[in-house]
């Protein structure tokens, strides 16, 4: 019996002892939480204001649409499919080879690529950029978003049907999205939209040209919305890269442009909050003056 | 004698224990981003996914607010949705057409008189340009762990 009771002891003293050490490691879990808690804050610090203080502080966080909303938008407004519009194949090459924005950028000019060839049933073409896409991914850490779920086997099969090919689009920004923030990484996503948004506009500016659809003008104009709302993202991410700073004076340079349209300035001298691209009568010269600069842009960007 | 030590030591264990359960539900409210957003998306249906945030929420002695501008496009169709389920403390969640210092701004949307327990919630929205999300922190005690939400967005 007392040679029981000393193992209970000896057992209790154990238990005693693993919770002591269990308290000791969450307590020092409690610390790595506040680091990573204290990232987290860092992160989001800028975009925190208490409610008294509202003219000095940078309050605001800048939501970005999907390359493919961009693209389903531009559909609808009638843009046509043109071959040899989008961004070429073999440029993939320069951009692994190229820095983390080449590679981000050069990616997301794919996938407005991809999602122009899929919203026009190129369906062999939609394959290419899609493989390319997948390809590109992998040297950014995105390959889990392109590659699992069974997601290369499903755009293969489904490639003829517009929808399912949406949706697995839809799924893949998603697991995309995911992957960024568990990894801290959502100014990658800036940057890939960034370069996803000029090659659109690359594409709606140069079947303008070629068509000259009002409804296509537009919708351009109504993208400057956006616009605004890349250049914040960018600012606040201007630190992380030298070339994010270079991206971000061409975003404002292609914004003074469309801020120094004759009807831009008019509406926003009476309401500078809300422009209705309805009511903007944009000139060729003004619009010419928009395409150059968004194709100067472009073709940078492609460079690598 | 040794009856009673290990009965002391046993009542020792127990408080022990118990300290540390206290401890571990003190730590982080949960934060699994991907089962929230995977609640979030079940919610966006029939909508196509386009975007969503996942936003890290302390809480402090004062009440703080977070916005976040989205921009939308005035001919198509969207759902906005937010998941609080890892917030150990309930915010108010409110939808605006302009910014929070546009004196023309007005309430879209508001989780402010919604069920205390409620913890999703879904807002359809069309013919805007923008929306502005205000995140509105009560004040509280800043040694309360803070936790996160997700808000989706999906388009028709």
């Amino acid at each position: 019996m007392k040679i029981n009771l000393g193992m209970k002891k000896i057992s209790s003293y154990s238990v005693l002892f693993g919770f002591g050490a269990l308290l000791l490691i969450t307590s020092c879990g409690g610390g790595t939480g506040e680091v990573e808690k204290k990232d987290e804050i860092k992160d989001t610090v800028v975009a925190e204001m208490p409610k008294a203080s509202s003219e000095s502080d940078e309050a605001n966080l800048y939501a970005l649409p999907s390359p493919m909303q961009i693209a389903t938008i531009l559909k609808k407004a009638g843009l046509k499919y043109y071959t040899g519009l989008t961004n070429p194949l073999d440029n993939a090459d320069k951009y692994k080879a190229g820095n983390l924005v080449a590679k981000t950028l050069g990616l997301g000019t794919y996938l407005s690529d991809l999602s122009y060839c899929i919203l026009n049933r190129q369906n062999q073409e939609s394959k290419n950029y899609f493989k390319t896409c997948s390809q590109l991914s992998e040297s950014i850490g995105l390959a889990k978003a392109f590659q699992d779920n069974n997601v290369p086997k499903r755009m293969e099969k489904n490639m003829t049907n517009g929808d399912s090919v949406s949706k697995i689009l839809s799924e893949i920004q998603m697991e995309s999205d995911n992957v960024l923030e568990e990894n801290k990484q959502s100014y990658i996503s800036v940057i890939a939209f960034t370069g996803a948004w000029i090659e659109s506009m690359y594409i709606g500016t140069q079947v303008h040209i070629k068509e000259k659809n009002a409804n296509v003008t537009t919708n351009i104009v109504e993208q400057m919305g956006i616009a605004e709302n890349i250049i914040k993202a960018l600012e606040v991410n201007k630190s992380k890269d030298a070339d994010v700073t270079v991206l971000l004076q061409d975003m404002n340079a292609l914004n003074d442009i469309y801020n120094n349209f004759k009807s831009v300035k008019e509406i926003k001298a009476t309401d500078p909050d809300v422009i209705d691209p309805a009511k903007l009568t944009i000139s060729v010269a003004e619009l010419d003056g928009f395409t150059k600069k968004v194709e100067e842009i472009r073709n940078r960007i492609i460079k690598g | 004698m040794d009856k009673m030590i290990f009965t002391k030591l046993l009542k020792l264990t127990t408080v022990f224990a118990l300290l540390f359960s206290v401890f571990a539900f003190q730590g982080d409210a949960p934060c699994d981003a991907k089962a929230l957003k995977d609640k979030a998306k079940k919610q966006l249906e029939p909508y196509t996914y386009d975007m969503s945030k996942l936003t890290h929420i302390t809480y402090k002695p004062q009440a703080w607010l977070k916005e976040i501008e989205v921009p939308l496009f005035i001919g198509e169709k969207y759902r906005l949705v937010f998941n609080t389920e890892a917030l150990p403390k309930q915010i108010v969640i409110s939808i605006y057409n302009r910014d929070k210092d546009s004196k023309k701004r007005k309430l879209l949307f508001t989780t402010k008189d919604a069920a205390a327990d409620k913890r999703e919630f879904a807002f359809d929205i069309a013919m805007a340009r923008k929306a502005f999300i205000d995140y509105e922190m009560p004040a509280g005690d800043s040694t309360i762990d803070g936790g996160c939400l997700v808000f989706m967005m999906g388009y028709k």
